[in-house]
């Protein structure tokens, strides 16, 4: 028996970008500035990210905008479902899809950053209802106590993707670490029943 | 809470050692061209970190006569008096910046001694532009990584001294910084120190909070002469740089160990896959207030001309971002904005015409937080407006052309201003 081996996240770099991502990748590379190791670093980003797109099929993920001129900028579109700000009576609202917006800096090579520094919450624009995105300064999305140094941004789209679907979540206010959204913290203390909003993988569709 | 805009604070003493009748024991130095006292009086020097090491470097600055000696130290004297330079049991407990300023400035009445009790990563870039030359002694790997960035980036001499108390070694790590091939201070890193550095850094998840996080620090394990070493060889290479004393100075780390008495000094040199940005910004002057020129008069000063080469340019303009949409912090409405804001001054006055909140910041996506592609960053409509009417204060604008990476300032008259 011949086992085949099948393409994954930690593989990402051996998935083959189909023609239009491989044009798309040559497009935005045109741009890179910087020195030679930020440069190539990004470019090897925003190929991950793309590869990223092609094995999680866009009806999952889609990079809506990529540049990588001086930080790397993305703009990620997801599907999955969004909690927003409950009725008056405590009914959840869910809406489906979000896109998020990656910024991920040069300095992140070399430092550890905060959280909440490299993604946040684009769409829906303001209501998101969870511990770890801030109700204020544009949606901010915490994606843990730090981000460690050189962290890929593949992994910030399945973090993202794990905290919008509830899979991850903080809500212990206590902590040291806190949490962004207090009143978020508390309903989803309250209501831990309806987590997460989606148990699917993120590539659902590799999952036997 | 807002992380405010820190500062330095001058250290007065009421009763100041009287400077007329001291002893003078500057000895003639061999080799020596220049007028010594006159050179070290012209000298400012930063130090980071005024503990065990950096309060004695403190102390041989002082007694050295520089003209201007800057302190930075965010914690308070523990009870160790085995290393720290504590001078009564009164000092524990208090700012080890203050504590220290103080007694440079007891020693040394002439010289402006300022200290600021916070983290070095508060201070704007261009804060560190008045300096000749940064000393620091800290064990926070994440201080040493942002200070060598930024002191790269200007150009600054840093000399790093450091001690390892289990094996009797004092060492110096000496980056000059002169230019884009030079080493910088993460190209030494082993793996270990990445990893240490990524695994010891805490921050709160509230992005009002202490933006700089909390990190796990040891403390000095050593024994007092071998902290006094370091410190004092420090100051020695201090002053064989200003006086131009011996072979030119290189980038170079220099060891001491007392085990054996051997010193050794082995050069640093560049890694070539290091990720930190490398980049030493040249120095261009232009004539009157900064703020009443324009993006286009700072490109031009940097070699582009002509808005096609424009559009290829970024720039950097102070400590600020630039932010095209701001958004309420309370209803998440969101404006255009299109101006620069000080990322110290967050979130700004302004109000909320949806939901009336005062105080909107610039949305984290729709922001550049460093260099500002001109041709993306939505800077091209307002390269002929003032820098003053985009909200920036015009104090430095870095200019990266691609071929060359340029800090404009105002050329300032021998009275310090620049009008």
């Amino acid at each position: 028996m011949t086992l085949t081996a099948r393409p994954g996240l930690a593989s990402l770099n051996e998935v083959p970008l189909s023609s239009l991502n491989q044009r798309r990748l040559e497009q935005v590379s045109a741009e890179l500035r910087g020195e030679a190791p930020w440069r190539d670093r990004k470019k090897s980003e925003a190929r991950q990210l793309l590869a990223l797109e092609q094995l999680a099929g866009r009806s999952r993920m889609r990079v809506t905008s990529l540049d990588v001129e001086q930080d790397l900028r993305a703009a990620v579109w997801l599907d999955v479902p969004v909690a927003m700000t409950p009725a008056p009576d405590g009914t959840l609202n869910v809406v489906r899809g979000a896109v998020i917006g990656i910024v991920y800096p040069q300095v992140i090579l070399s430092m550890p950053l905060p959280g909440f520094a490299l993604v946040c919450l684009v769409q829906p624009a303001s209501g998101a209802y969870y511990p770890n995105v801030g109700a204020s300064r544009g949606q901010r999305m915490c994606l843990g106590a730090s981000l460690p140094v050189g962290i890929p941004v593949s992994e910030l789209v399945l973090l993202s993707y794990g905290l919008l679907a509830g899979q991850t979540i903080m809500l212990d206010t206590s902590d040291s670490a806190g949490v962004m959204h207090v009143d978020a913290a508390h309903y989803w203390s309250a209501n831990q029943d309806k987590m997460p909003l989606s148990s699917t993988p993120f590539l659902a569709a590799l999952t036997p | 809470m807002i992380w405010s805009a820190p500062g330095f604070r001058e250290i007065t003493i009421a009763d100041p050692t009287r400077v007329h009748g001291l002893i003078d024991r500057m000895p003639d130095f061999i080799g020596l061209t220049v007028d010594a006292r006159a050179v070290l009086a012209g000298t400012r020097v930063l130090i980071v970190g005024a503990g065990s090491v950096g309060g004695r470097m403190a102390e041989h600055a002082a007694r050295c006569r520089l003209g201007g000696i800057d302190l930075i130290d965010p914690k308070a004297f523990s009870a160790n008096f085995d290393t720290q330079p504590i001078r009564q049991p009164a000092d524990v407990g208090r700012s080890k910046a203050s504590i220290v300023g103080r007694w440079a400035k007891t020693i040394s009445p002439g010289s402006v001694v300022r200290v600021f009790e916070g983290p070095v990563q508060a201070l704007s870039w261009l804060d560190l532009d008045r300096y000749d030359i940064v000393l620091a002694s800290t064990d926070n790997l994440p201080v040493e990584v942002h200070l060598g960035a930024v002191c790269r980036s200007l150009g600054i001499p840093l000399i790093y001294a450091a001690v390892h108390g289990p094996t009797l070694t004092s060492q110096l790590r000496i980056f000059l910084n002169r230019d884009d091939g030079g080493p910088c201070v993460y190209c030494g890193f082993s793996r270990d120190d990445r990893e240490r550095m990524s695994m010891g850094v805490k921050y709160s998840c509230d992005p009002g909070a202490d933006p700089h996080g909390d990190v796990e620090t040891r403390p000095t394990v050593s024994v007092s002469p071998l902290c006094s070493l370091a410190a004092a060889t420090a100051v020695l290479e201090l002053l064989r740089m200003r006086l131009g004393l011996g072979p030119a100075p290189r980038d170079c780390m220099r060891e001491f160990n007392a085990y054996g008495g051997t010193a050794v000094t082995a050069p640093l040199t560049r890694n070539g896959s290091c990720p930190v940005d490398h980049t030493v910004l040249e120095r261009v002057k232009v004539q009157g207030p900064l703020d009443q020129r324009t993006l286009r008069d700072c490109a031009e000063a940097a070699g582009a001309t002509g808005d096609e080469r424009i559009a290829r340019v970024c720039f950097a303009v102070d400590d600020c971002l630039f932010a095209w949409v701001l958004v309420c912090g309370r209803c998440g409405e969101t404006y255009e904005h299109n101006r620069f804001v000080d990322r110290r001054r967050q979130p700004l006055p302004r109000r909320c015409t949806t939901c009336g909140n005062r105080g909107l910041a610039p949305h984290p996506f729709y922001s550049y937080e460093r260099l500002i592609p001109a041709g993306k960053g939505g800077l091209m409509p307002h390269l002929d407006v003032p820098l003053r009417s985009l909200d920036a204060e015009g104090r430095g604008v870095a200019v990266h052309t691609g071929d060359r990476a340029v800090l404009v300032q105002a050329q300032r008259t021998p009275d310090g201003s620049t009008s």
